[in-house]
């Protein structure tokens, strides 16, 4: 069967498919020609970790996907700090790169005590209320720009649509 | 056997690629079973949807992609069994957000949010309200599934 590896990386969150390699060398050199790692990063300082997973992977791990598709993150910082801002607080939690903006929202709204409707209409965003958007299915270490191995995300009202 | 449009053969190319695919594997979206695209410019997609808002679990979506991606996709809530337009009484409804975008008495035939094509259409101040969400030629179906779905199934309950 063929295998599709799904790649993201540093500062950008749109992740691209490349053919499956059971090699972290070849996964390295891929990520770099798909434009997910920048062109000087050294294979010596990228850690590669698959899904959510927060542990960088090994070369076993690969040789098994156990999936027909395979979602890598690759990047230079071992964890990422988060900071989640809301209403003036923050949060702080280190996660790895691969965790998704997903997986940081339901943190957040659970930190600050937020349920239900007040829950459901809440998204994060870079900057503050008018920043961009975090896409939930993106990992955050996709808004991160290595050596910075830190982001800080404004939980805000999604603004609802009218007009 | 006619060759794919280049429209057809790029939402095909985008069905295949990680964003959409991330999607289908969350099971926040996938193609309804059975769709092959044979219908084409026409698409069916159902997303999962929260309980408390449609007691089917569920909404189809059947997507008219003429011109797709130049041109914004537009859709309506689909009958998927029944292949007819999904009576009103079972659109998803709840929540604020929700029931704006899923809003017969707006249309019955388009979802209200800025990148749907009918709705687009009078709406240009959504480009500075919504930047990140008015359609672009350079948007996939994802991007359309993506703001339906976060009020479907919305993070803070799922």
């Amino acid at each position: 069967m063929n295998h599709t590896v799904h790649l993201s990386g540093e500062g950008n969150p749109t992740p691209v498919s490349v053919p499956h390699s059971p090699s972290p060398a070849a996964l390295f050199a891929a990520a770099k020609q798909a434009g997910v790692l920048p062109t000087d990063a050294k294979a010596e300082d990228t850690h590669l970790f698959v899904g959510e997973e927060d542990e960088p992977v090994t070369a076993d791990r690969l040789k098994s996907p156990g999936k027909d598709r395979l979602r890598i993150h690759c990047h230079r910082c071992r964890k990422i700090e988060v900071t989640v801002v809301f209403n003036l607080k923050k949060h702080t939690k280190a996660l790895a790169p691969g965790a998704e903006v997903r997986r940081v929202l339901k943190w957040a709204l659970k930190e600050f005590g937020l349920t239900g409707a007040d829950a459901d209409n809440k998204e994060l965003r870079l900057g503050g209320a008018g920043g961009e958007v975090l896409n939930e299915d993106a990992a955050i270490g996709s808004y991160a720009h290595y050596p910075k191995c830190e982001v800080t995300a404004y939980l805000v009202d999604i603004v609802q649509v009218q007009g | 056997m006619n060759p794919d449009s280049p429209e057809l053969s790029l939402f095909r190319t985008h069905l295949e690629e990680a964003p959409f695919t991330a999607g289908v594997d969350g099971g926040r979206w996938a193609l309804v079973q059975g769709e092959d695209l044979s219908q084409w410019h026409h698409c069916r997609i159902e997303l999962r949807c929260d309980s408390r808002f449609s007691a089917e679990g569920r909404v189809v979506l059947r997507f008219n992609l003429a011109g797709y991606s130049a041109k914004a996709p537009t859709a309506q809530p689909w009958d998927a069994e029944k292949n007819t337009p999904l009576p009103t009484a079972r659109w998803p409804k709840g929540s604020a957000h929700l029931n704006a975008i899923f809003n017969p008495n707006w249309k019955t035939t388009a979802l209200y949010m800025p990148c749907d094509r009918m709705a687009m259409e009078g709406h240009d101040g959504w480009k500075q309200v919504f930047p990140q969400w008015w359609w672009t030629p350079k948007h996939t179906i994802t991007h359309y599934l993506t703001f339906v779905s976060r009020h479907l199934l919305p993070t803070g309950h799922a």
